[in-house]
């Protein structure tokens, strides 16, 4: 009879820089997993982390969250994934990352082989994809055109479990990976272990998140899972946390458009009939989980230069303004634009205005109306002389029931200007795309660091 | 007649990737959860409607085993795009809050 295998699987939290409970992170140590893990990644903060290549955690929680993993993951000999690094997975958000892990290794004297896998796709590359017509539209997205594909500034493959269980087969005892999927991180080393199964799949789905899956979550930390050949069990670090079947299934909901089928690189997971069972009072176990091998495609994520954004917000207070809102608005955008055609050359198309409005005009009462107005054009010059036009424009653009020159919008600050992070550079996001692969190492560059 | 926060344990929005919104209703037992469903309030069609997208857009998942019901559909604008308003989609729930079970 062959042995029953059990993989312990470890996430030291939902999002690397969250600055995780030390003390569940040390207590579900106690389990000995032969991983630790960290997601750092997310599209849900928007185009710009991915355009600019910046992560949008604060370095030091980040370095403070992989000290502690790193240390206690060399010196128990258990190897540590970090997937996603850097919040877009781009490859200057992997050098941001791994930046911060030599400087661990000098300030804590630790001696380790680093693998580095980076998974961005350069234009060329991409180009060359679409020219073998490898890139697939999602539901919902149209097939990409040539000039679409040259407008893409960067581009990242979501990989799969493969480039960490190439680096994990060489010896890395660390690995800094670029995009890769939330659950790629965690179903790398069963799959090594022979358990590139269902079970493995649907606990890395509730993993990736850390301690989210709670019942309550006292302080967000580390989660574990228990992998076997016809089952998963999962349970919080913290001890005083517990899981609970409702508990694991409410979790499949989040952040999720179907909660029954999870879509992998080259595999499909149906949670659907998944059984969820109370282990004991903190842990659940997980049955009845399928998997199907599937086509092998990975997720792109890619970006578009939008232009250089500018922002002013004020306030509006005079009751004769705000009785007669829409029309004085509508007045502004008018004149200011006029403005910009007369004074700067632009029309309307060379650049992009709206505005936003806080509150309802009829029922601020003696509060202050919050108006934004937003702008985006295609060189900072520009961009500044659009915004000024705007706001200065709002300052002064008179009511009838008012006799002479007329102030009407309260500016917080001096310059009454704002600019969106990095000079306001703005993007979007313009691939709703798979990429077909041959081979699913084919997106990861890998590379050891003896440090 | 209530109101559907009067019966949820919690109601939200989020995005599933840039592109897309889901909306999760989350009832504290079956007993609300079958009573609201029966209703109808929560099929696809009004839902659809209340979120004036097409039918065949709308998607419509059940959990029983965590006393929910889930929505998903494509947003209008990607989040983060120049005319977007909400880059997590996470004030989306709005109009569900308030709506209407003949209960």
């Amino acid at each position: 009879m062959s042995e029953k295998r059990t993989i312990c699987i470890m996430a030291a939290a939902g999002m690397l820089g969250s600055t995780f409970d030390e003390e569940a992170f040390y207590h579900a140590l106690e389990a000995n997993p032969a991983m630790i893990g960290c997601d750092s990644g997310t599209t849900d903060s928007g185009p710009y982390y991915l355009g600019a290549g910046v992560a949008r955690m604060n370095r030091s929680a980040a370095k403070r969250d992989l000290t502690l993993m790193i240390t206690e993951g060399i010196a128990r000999s258990i190897p540590v994934l970090v997937g996603s690094a850097g919040t877009a997975g781009a490859d200057a958000n992997v050098d941001w990352m791994v930046d911060i892990v030599r400087e661990i290794a000098s300030e804590q004297k630790l001696r380790f082989k680093l693998a580095v896998i980076k998974t961005e796709i350069p234009q060329d590359m991409l180009m060359s994809y679409w020219e073998d017509g490898k890139i697939l539209p999602l539901p919902g997205a149209e097939p990409l055109t040539r000039e679409e594909i040259s407008k893409v500034v960067r581009c990242v493959s979501a990989v799969g479990p493969e480039p960490f269980m190439q680096a994990l087969r060489e010896g890395a005892q660390v690995i800094i990976a670029g995009r890769t999927t939330d659950t790629s991180i965690f179903t790398a080393v069963p799959a090594l272990a022979g358990l590139d199964n269902a079970f493995a799949w649907h606990a890395a789905k509730v993993l990736e998140c850390g301690s989210l899956a709670s019942v309550f979550e006292v302080k967000h930390g580390s989660m574990l899972a228990w992998i076997r050949e016809d089952s998963a069990s999962i349970a919080p670090g913290n001890p005083q946390m517990q899981a609970s079947p409702v508990s694991v299934v409410s979790h499949t909901l989040y952040e999720n458009a179907d909660p029954f089928n999870l879509i992998e690189p080259g595999r499909k997971i149906h949670t659907k009939d998944a059984v969820y069972t109370a282990e004991d009072d903190r842990t659940v176990r997980i049955t009845n989980t399928t998997m199907t091998r599937i086509p092998y495609t990975v997720k792109l994520e890619g970006v578009r230069f939008e232009g250089y954004r500018r922002v002013a917000i004020c306030g509006v207070r005079d009751p004769l303004i705000l009785k007669q809102f829409s029309a004085w608005i509508d007045d502004t955008i008018k004149q200011t634009k006029s403005k910009i055609a007369r004074g700067m050359g632009l029309n309307d198309t060379d650049y992009r205005l709206r505005y936003m409005v806080f509150g309802d005009p009829e029922q601020v009462g003696d509060n202050a109306l919050g108006l934004m107005f937003d702008v985006i054009a295609a060189t900072p010059e520009q961009a500044n002389g659009i915004i000024s036009n705007v706001w200065h424009t709002a300052l002064h653009v008179p009511i009838r029931d008012w006799q002479g020159a007329q102030s009407q919008t309260a500016f917080p600050f001096s310059p009454p200007t704002l600019e969106t992070q990095n000079g306001g550079k703005t993007f979007s996001f313009c691939l709703n795309h798979v990429l077909s692969l041959d081979d699913p190492l084919e997106t990861a560059r890998i590379s050891y660091h003896e440090l | 007649m209530k109101k559907l926060y009067q019966i949820a344990k919690l109601i939200r929005s989020k995005n599933a990737g840039p592109f897309t919104i889901t909306l999760d209703v989350i009832f504290p037992d079956a007993e609300s959860y079958k009573a609201v469903l029966a209703t109808g309030a929560l099929d696809k069609e009004a839902i659809a409607q209340l979120y004036g997208i097409q039918k065949d857009k709308m998607q419509r998942y059940e959990l029983p085993l965590a006393n929910a019901v889930k929505f998903s559909y494509p947003r209008a604008v990607p989040s983060g795009d120049f005319l977007d308003d909400d880059l997590y989609g996470c004030q989306q729930h709005a109009p569900l809050v308030m709506l209407n079970i003949p209960l």
